[in-house]
């Protein structure tokens, strides 16, 4: 008996210590430059995780292109779990690994959590898709910023939008997580008009019953919905409000405004008519249509979101490095991110850390036809 | 006069002391539900009159009094109900929480004078109850049939449904069936790929049940493993299922598409329907219920028929597979009594790799005809899990008819409750309120619970029991004439039933022979193999006992230096230090680049086995010690969290500008105070149950911080979270010690406040342990002790265990909540995503297991592996990256394997086509997070293989026996 139990013992040991050599002996210096991605791998959105990751090698390939000779970059990925505590140890372990900065992460609550560590030991963080408020105020001392506007501003443009399309009386059919649900409360705040429901629901697949969610609009009467969606969750309510013979007009914001969302019907005959706003690409900018090709010559995942927002993040993380040499990378970082033309809009960083927009594209589903004909900004509304 | 007043209120109070509990419960509950009613429509009362509380948080307690107030009335009463009746009453329990809830809301908005409108869309609900009933039945079928039959709650169910997703999207892309999934709409409906989808889903989920009960749940049945080491490594077991599936089929959602006319928006039945709509509150001039005609019929897709068809058809069979066939009689003989059914030769393992198949065959199933309805990603089933378990306790564990009644009730629930919360929200001000939908069926079970301890099924089942009895009794007493003629109207039926179930016993013969022949083959075939792998581990054996012999020779003392025996109290010490100190190298090996960053790091390590370390200390209090089995560990860590942010954070935003340390000291009473509260409704519920209630009450926590406003602060109230809190000693670790520190770690800059956090860490884990130890020690350690050991023998000594059990309780909570409050600190923010028991409730349960139950040493070892396996893998994670990084050319290594096994291996298996569908770029490469968590589940199960009982097993307080007796392992494992 006792000897089984100590043999088992100096079994752990001598294969613990045999990892503990294959750790230490594999360790050794290069001169490349290496930016940490944070990427909800597991948890509740670890379906658009590998978007985020292919729009990451897009940039990567991208910048190893351009700066040929002189920089290596290097993408070393870390599963943030869309948590606070895994992706602070996540950034932990990005920082041990000796990266420059962090992009990441995507729920807004890994994000904050990551900060805590990433802002003490002087790594800059730069977020593609964390749109919670609380970030704006976040204690990171100059260290973090991000690339996707605050919810506020979509939500006043959506109301243009909603009210431009006829809707009187809309339903507001939201996730209720921080990006769905500061839309949500941001949009009922600013329409002046009645709201004939409001309904939130759980975007995890399983926790939601897409048909029950139609037939709530269709038995309050309501004459338009608005979806504050996710791209899979959107497709599936499309495709049930379309089944129960809703006949109003359907809204949506950046979740949806995508040619690729089609990607995500069975059925593509419930996606006409959709209306959707999403962040405004830069006047002439080429940014967009260049990622969009690389990404789809790539193989990237179906049915992505902010993916465009990712590349842009670790582009303009990549040319504050580039521009910084040896002074400060949060400096450098602010100062690329003036009126910096990206695939995902102009960004500008206040002193916050976060991005003012430039308005908002209108665009539309015809068929399966997609064009944005329309714009909104703050000062100008809608054209 | 005045004398005679005092005389008989005291009398009166005399006479409630001594009159019997229902009473005393009834008149309590009746006090309760007047001083609502008076708070709510009067302001008046207690909650009224005290003007403590205001708005919302007035109502909030209004409510929860009311409800409180209904439920212990109901409860005296039902306590006082005729046997006869009692089958019936228990059965309308269901009915009964309802109404009271809608009681309830009416009140409240009378008192509020608003009006709530609410839609209910009657097919609409219908039909949404029934798809919820056959998602949830899908996985809870199977778990209610292992329960019944092995007694454990198998975590691997879920798994074992998305493994039947993917056998069908597999299906899907085979040369054979993708021109059918792919063809163009033309109106008609293809069945080929649906039936065969099915049927080799059930086939292949059930062979791989099959396979992990053999190669896992039967050497821990064969090592006498607790139903808790069994369910942990079930935990285990479905991380590494999940993590293979998505390894193999990446984190993207993929779609079962059967043929595409069956997924069109048109292909649907049209349901005619009507809207019941239902005014509550401050009505004017409308009824409180009045029936409308709906503009649309309701469209029930082909999709969801198939779903219902099926998994209904299946369940159907499975109960006349139990009650008419012999393999059913068997299963039912091995749940009630194993040895009674072993010594009547009955093959008690091959009834339950029987089971096995069967739960998981059925599971597959459902999995397969979901994935026609849900785009499927392998995350999918802890979504589904939780409501699963609601559904079987519900229907009282292990009864089949109870479950299947169980998942219609919580599918309606499910159903009614987007209605009811919308109207009600868009009254209440409270627009988020439909996000409680997800949590209603917990709220809904906890409700019923405290009426029905037992779930409904067991009153199902005494009843029919009491009907078999009657007829047996009329049989006895009355002749044949009546009972003649009814079975020869149902010749034709029953002679057809008596044939199939000979055909299943035929069928299920056959396979037996089957798998026999396989298990001959396989085994002759591994003979080569075994031989070699047996050498080799004698070498290493021969190698590692050499470890303890150079340890004599170093001088170090070990009076047996071969025997750690680790249920002594030294032994116990001497392993815990070994592997303490082995844990403290693999730390120390940790690759990071500079002195400030290893600096974090370590001290990261230090917060988080604190705060572990703490939460495991609480459960080991109420699960180890005293026998309560807490799966809400979260809950009480949660409530501190919470507390100790929303009492700390600014005033402007939405907090109480509280200093933090005073927060704490609350944060600690309210758990304290929560974990007593909850001794009292909880303490008749059994094992299962308990833990049920307290993982629900997890969950309606981690859903009201997404949900309630009142629940947001340190920004605006429309974002989700607690943040901007201030932590302790924060300003004065930055004017001054933090420099210090910085030097004297040779930082060359201050040291960040994470350092702070692990010396508080520290302190706390060993202050916390000195007292456990301390109290652990005393008289009252033994009682709760013997109450773990029995309960009734306890309580026949005079001790008062609902008051031993609610002090432990209390006493555990306070614990877990310091542990909230420090995990609030280095998080800097309290999220819902926190509260997820994936990460938190299970991996403390994991280390608890693994630790070693009922030793405190166990929880801080168990707690430090959990904590350094996460970092340690996540070294692994991040090193496909760069080449300089440790692990990468083994990752490169693992590529190749993995590419190998996909392509050359798996190719046999399945199409080209589904390869490239998830490798879209050309590279198979392998997912390093998902092979993390395939690590950690291995490390699970094969800790538990090795040691059920732990790697630092309890040190009974008895005195130590011979040791010539304590020689046979498995005896000794046994003993619980």
């Amino acid at each position: 008996m006792g000897i089984v139990r100590s043999t088992k013992i100096g079994l752990l040991l001598l294969s613990i210590t045999m990892l503990a050599f294959l750790l230490v002996g594999c360790g050794s210096t290069s001169q490349a430059v290496k930016i940490g991605l944070l990427s909800p791998q597991t948890g509740p959105i670890a379906q658009y995780a590998p978007g985020f990751e292919d729009a990451g090698k897009v940039a990567i390939d991208e910048l190893n292109a351009t700066h040929q000779g002189d920089f290596v970059f290097e993408l070393i990925v870390g599963d943030s779990g869309c948590d606070g505590t895994q992706a602070a140890t996540a950034a932990q372990t990005l920082i041990d690994s000796g990266v420059s900065a962090i992009v990441g992460a995507a729920c807004s609550g890994a994000t904050t959590g990551a900060i805590a560590v990433a802002a003490p030991a002087g790594v800059p963080m730069v977020s593609y898709a964390s749109t919670s408020p609380a970030l704006t105020t976040a204690d990171d001392n100059g260290h973090f910023f991000r690339v996707v506007p605050s919810d506020a501003q979509q939500a006043v443009a959506l109301t243009d939008v909603a009210a431009a399309a006829g809707a009187s009386n809309p339903a507001v059919l939201y996730m209720t997580n921080d990006y769905g649900s500061g839309l949500g409360d941001n949009f009922a705040s600013n329409w002046s008009g009645s709201v004939c429901t409001s309904v939130g629901y759980d975007p995890s697949e399983g926790s939601y019953d897409a048909s029950a969610l139609a037939q709530s609009v269709i038995d309050g009467g309501c004459d338009s919905a608005l979806l504050m969606s996710y791209a899979t969750d959107g497709a599936a309510i499309m495709e049930a409000l379309s089944s129960q013979g809703f006949k109003g007009t359907i809204i949506g914001a950046d979740g949806l405004a995508d040619a690729a969302f089609l990607t995500s019907f069975t059925d593509s005959s419930a996606v006409d008519g959709l209306i959707a706003t999403r962040p405004r690409p830069g006047v002439e900018s080429e940014a967009k249509s260049t990622f969009e090709a690389a990404y789809a010559a790539a193989g990237g995942a179906d049915g992505a979101i902010y993916t465009g927002e990712t590349y842009d993040a670790i582009k303009l993380v990549a040319a504050a490095i580039v521009s910084a040499g040896d002074g400060s990378l949060v400096g450098a970082i602010n100062s690329t991110g003036q009126n910096y033309v990206g695939a995902s809009g102009t960004h500008t960083f206040d002193a916050a850390g976060d991005v003012l927009g430039t308005g908002y594209e209108v665009c539309q589903f015809d068929g399966t036809a997609f064009s944005c004909p329309r714009t909104w900004t703050q000062d100008g509304g809608l054209k | 006069m005045p004398e005679h007043t005092r005389l008989s209120l005291k009398e009166i109070w005399q006479r409630f002391k001594t009159s019997p509990l229902w009473l005393r419960q009834m008149v309590l509950g009746l006090f309760l539900l007047c001083d609502s009613y008076l708070g709510m429509i009067y302001a008046a009362g207690i909650i009224g009159w005290s003007g403590l509380l205001t708005s919302e948080l007035k109502w909030l307690v209004l409510s929860i009094e009311m409800m409180a107030g209904g439920l212990m009335f109901v409860r005296a009463l039902l306590s006082q109900t005729q046997p006869k009746w009692k089958g019936l009453v228990t059965v309308s329990i269901p009915l009964l929480v309802v109404l009271m809830a809608f009681g309830v809301l009416e009140l409240l908005l009378t008192g509020l004078g608003r009006s709530a409108t609410m839609n209910f869309n009657l097919s609409s609900i219908g039909i949404s109850s029934l798809y919820w009933a056959a998602v949830y039945l899908s996985i809870a079928i199977g778990l209610t049939l292992t329960y019944k039959v092995q007694h454990f709650a198998n975590f691997a169910q879920a798994e074992m449904m998305l493994l039947g997703s993917y056998v069908a999207i597999t299906l899907m892309w085979s040369d054979r069936f993708f021109p059918i999934s792919n063809a163009p709409k033309d109106g008609v409906l293809n069945w080929e790929l649906l039936i065969w989808a099915g049927i080799s889903a059930f086939v292949i989920s059930g062979i791989v049940g099959v396979i992990i009960d053999r190669t896992v749940f039967r050497k821990l049945r064969n090592k006498m493993g607790t139903p808790q080491v069994m369910m942990i490594a079930s935990l285990g077991v479905s991380m590494v299922v999940r993590a293979i599936l998505f390894m193999r089929y990446s984190a993207s959602t993929h779609r079962f598409v059967p043929d595409r006319d069956f997924r069109l928006t048109t292909s649907t039945f049209e349901i005619p329907t009507e809207r019941l709509q239902l005014h509550l509150g401050d009505r004017v001039n409308a009824p409180l219920m009045e029936l409308a005609p709906s503009v649309n019929a309701y469209a029930f897709s082909y999709t969801k028929v198939a779903l219902v068809v099926g998994v209904f058809g299946a369940v159907l069979l499975l109960l006349f597979l139990l009650n008419r066939t012999r393999l059913g009689r068997q299963m039912r003989a091995v749940a009630d009594n194993p040895d009674l059914a072993a010594s009547s030769g009955i093959h008690l393992e091959r009834v339950y790799s029987n089971t096995a198949f069967l739960s998981a065959g059925i599971a597959g199933l459902g999995g397969a005809l979901l994935a026609a309805i849900l785009p499927i990603n392998p995350e999918l089933g802890l979504m589904l899990l939780l409501p699963a378990f609601a559904v079987i306790v519900l229907g009282t564990i292990g009864s089949i008819p109870g479950v299947i009644i169980g998942a219609l009730i919580v599918g309606l629930l499910r159903a009614i409750s987007e209605p009811v919360l919308v109207g009600a929200g868009n009254a209440l001000d409270r627009p988020t309120a439909s996000g409680f939908a997800e949590v209603m069926p917990f709220v809904f079970l906890v409700g019923v619970l405290l009426l029905a301890p037992r779930g409904i099924g067991s009153a199902i089942e005494n009843w029919n029991i009491e009907r078999i009895r009657n007829r047996r009794l009329i049989q006895q007493n009355s002749n044949h004439a009546l009972m003649n003629t009814t079975s020869d109207m149902l010749g034709p039926v029953s002679s057809m039933l008596a044939r199939g179930s000979v055909y299943i016993d035929q069928i299920n013969e056959f396979k037996d022979k089957v798998i026999g022949l396989m298990v001959n083959t396989v085994a002759s075939a591994w003979a080569i193999p075994d031989k070699c792998w047996s050498r080799v581990s004698a070498v290493i054996r021969s190698a590692c006992s050499l470890i303890p012999g150079t340890l004599s020779r170093l001088g170090v003392p070990l009076t047996n230096p071969i025997r750690i025996a680790r249920d002594t109290e030294r032994g116990s010490w001497i392993a815990f230090i070994l592997f303490f100190l082995l844990l403290v190298t693999i730390v120390l090996l940790l690759p990071s680049v500079t002195a400030l960053t290893k600096t974090m790091q370590v001290a990261r390590i230090i917060s988080l086995l604190g705060i572990f370390g703490l939460a495991c200390f609480s459960l080991n209090l109420h699960t180890g010690i005293t026998g309560m089995t807490n799966f809400g560990v979260i809950f009480f860590v949660g409530i501190g969290a919470v507390t100790v942010g929303l009492l700390s954070a600014p005033v402007e935003t939405n907090g109480y500008g509280w200093n933090p340390w005073m927060a704490t000291i609350v944060a600690v009473l309210i758990a304290a105070i929560a974990g007593w509260l909850l001794a009292y409704p909880t303490a008749r519920l059994r094992m299962d149950y308990f833990a049920i209630v307290t993982i629900s009450l997890g969950e309606m926590l981690r859903i009201s911080l997404q949900a309630e406003p009142m629940l947001r602060a340190g920004t605006v109230t429309s974002a989700i979270g607690i943040s901007q809190f201030s932590r302790p000693l924060e300003s004065w670790w930055e004017n001054g010690p933090s420099g210090t520190m910085g030097n004297l770690l040779g930082l060359h800059v201050d040291a960040p406040y994470v350092v702070l956090l692990a010396i508080l860490a520290i302190i706390s884990l060993v202050a916390v342990w000195i007292l456990l130890n301390t109290i652990l020690s005393s008289p009252w350690g033994r009682i709760l002790r013997s109450i773990r050991e029995d309960e009734v023998v306890s309580q026949h000594h005079g001790h008062n265990i609902l008051m031993h059990k609610a002090a432990s309780l209390a006493l555990g909570a306070a614990i877990a909540a310091l542990a909230g409050a420090l995990w609030a600190w280095l998080n800097t923010n309290v999220w819902p995503e926190f509260m997820n028991p994936v990460r938190t409730t299970f991996l403390i349960w994991a280390a608890y297991i693994i630790g070693g139950r009922a030793n405190n040493r166990g929880m801080i070892i168990g707690a430090f592996v959990i904590v350094i396996v996460e970092f340690l893998f996540n070294v692994m994670v991040v090193s496909r990256g760069s080449a300089s990084l440790p692990f990468h050319n083994m990752t490169a290594y693992l590529d190749s394997v993995f590419s190998w096994l996909v392509v050359n291996v798996g190719g046999i298996i399945w199409s080209d086509r589904s390869i490239t569908e998830i490798f879209a770029k050309g590279d198979v490469l392998i997912s390093l997070p998902h092979l993390k968590l395939a690590l950690i589940g291995t490390v699970i199960v094969g800790a538990l293989l090795m040691s059920s009982k732990g790697l630092l097993p309890e040190v009974p307080s008895r005195p130590q026996r011979p040791t010539t007796i304590a020689s046979n392992p498995i005896e000794e494992e046994g003993n619980k």
